[in-house]
């Protein structure tokens, strides 16, 4: 027997060696011969020993691990019966059925809501009240140009609609702000977004002396002196709300 | 019926199981609550741990157990492996909660400051007990899955194959491998260990 005899010899299954002993004459002899192969098997056999202390050692597992994964089994056939009872209801309405049914319901709530919104445009009256009530917030406080534009403005709610789209459709060369925001001055030129909600209360008109270039004004007046008037529609904050060249 | 059902496979059983059949159940725990709980004490050095494996595996078994394919091996390998993760998952959660250093350091200056002439028989096996699994505890895991399945669940290379899922080869060289390190870890604390004077049973008595 040789070396590499042993080590497979001795390597075999593990529960016939765990426990081996030299049971043959020629394995004694060769391991009382060769001292690698006797530190071999002393080392296989001091871990064996250890390996057996550990293995003798083992707790057992406890009842109450038995009766808690009893309870659990019972637990969960208990629920699956359970679902199993709720299976048939629900397989009545399957997934792509009730997105179906979804995407159908959302779709009439958007053709109704959009049928509302053209129906509630297209009523003259439904709009123009709720401007006919606005309107005067932004009635200006004094008798200036616009107090009296804004005066003639103070029609019934129906006719200022269709005032404004008229006067939109031949001013829109030379006012097109005015035709977009009817409730603003004619022939003033805004100056920033405005509208009702954003531009609440009466307004302030004040008459400067500007230089031309700035506003890109070559009026006649501008080229003489370099200066042109303006009117400056101030809003209740101060701030400058449009501008209308005076030539 | 528990003569039919002893003579049932684990798969068979595994199917009754999850139809409704508590017989059946209690006939497959009964195969494999022992081998599992080990396996996982072994792994996790760890009664409570193991008892947490061990039930959890069962469960498992219930609620995946269509996952199983007896083509790709037995049922035991299969919750075998169930355990595998379960134990994965318990080392992961355990490494938040690593143990003071310092304990185990007063725990061995008591037992000195009692006097060392009183250690019986029993504490040195105790102490044998403790240095095997903190050196089996040291290994990388593929060598002490197999020191675990092969020298201390007692299953035959062939086994443990099947249950590693791996050729059996693998398994015969890991285990030598394992064995080695082992020796040399044991022999390290040996070494590392003071001498402690003879203390026989006549003296303890005394």
């Amino acid at each position: 027997m040789n070396c590499k005899d042993l080590r497979t010899y001795w390597e075999s299954e593990p529960i016939v060696a765990i426990n081996r002993l030299p049971d043959s004459v020629e394995l004694a002899e060769h391991i009382a011969a060769c001292p690698e192969c006797h530190r071999f098997v002393e080392d296989w056999k001091d871990v064996a020993k250890h390996l057996d202390v550990l293995r003798y050692t083992a707790p057992e597992i406890p009842a109450s691990v038995d009766a808690a994964v009893l309870a659990k089994y019972r637990g969960y056939q208990a629920e699956r019966s359970r679902s199993a009872l709720s299976v048939p209801l629900m397989g009545r309405i399957s997934l792509r059925g009730a997105l179906t049914w979804a995407a159908a319901v959302s779709f009439a709530v958007v053709v109704a809501y959009g049928g509302v919104l053209l129906f509630i445009a297209n009523q003259p009256g439904s709009v123009d009240p709720h401007r006919g009530e606005q309107q005067p917030m932004v009635a200006p406080k004094n008798g200036t140009a616009v107090n009296q534009e804004m005066a003639r403005s103070q029609k019934p709610a129906h006719n200022i609609v269709k005032s404004v789209r008229a006067s939109a459709k031949q001013t829109r060369h030379l006012a097109p702000v005015a035709a977009q925001e009817p409730w603003f001055p004619t022939r003033f030129q805004s100056l920033m977004y405005c509208d009702q909600l954003s531009c609440p209360g009466a307004m302030d008109v004040l008459h400067l002396r500007l230089p031309g270039p700035i506003l890109g004004v070559t009026s006649a007046s501008a080229r003489a002196n370099g200066m042109v008037s303006a009117d400056v529609l101030v809003g209740p904050d101060g701030i400058a709300r449009g501008i209308r060249v005076v030539e | 019926m528990t003569h039919r059902l002893e003579n049932l496979s684990d798969a068979k059983l595994l199917e009754l199981s999850r139809a409704g059949e508590e017989s059946a159940f209690l006939s497959l725990y009964e195969r494999l609550k022992g081998p599992i709980f080990r396996y996982a004490f072994y792994m996790t050095m760890s009664k409570t741990a193991a008892e947490e494996v061990t039930q959890e595996v069962f469960i498992a078994l219930l609620k995946n157990g269509n996952r199983y394919k007896p083509a790709e091996g037995d049922l035991p390998g299969f919750a075998f492996g169930i355990a595998r993760n379960l134990i994965r998952r318990f080392h992961r959660r355990e490494r938040l909660y690593e143990e003071l250093p310092g304990d185990e350091v007063l725990d061995k200056l008591s037992g000195s400051l009692s006097g060392t002439q009183e250690l019986s028989v029993q504490v040195i096996r105790k102490e044998d007990v403790e240095k095997i699994r903190a050196a089996i505890a040291s290994l990388p895991d593929h060598y002490r899955q197999v020191i675990v399945l092969c020298d201390l669940c007692e299953l035959t290379y062939t086994e443990a194959a099947s249950r590693l899922q791996c050729a059996v080869g693998t398994v015969r060289s890991r285990r030598n491998r394992a064995h080695a390190l082992l020796a040399q870890k044991l022999k390290q604390t040996k070494k590392t260990q003071p001498e402690l004077p003879a203390a026989g049973t006549e003296e303890c008595l005394t």
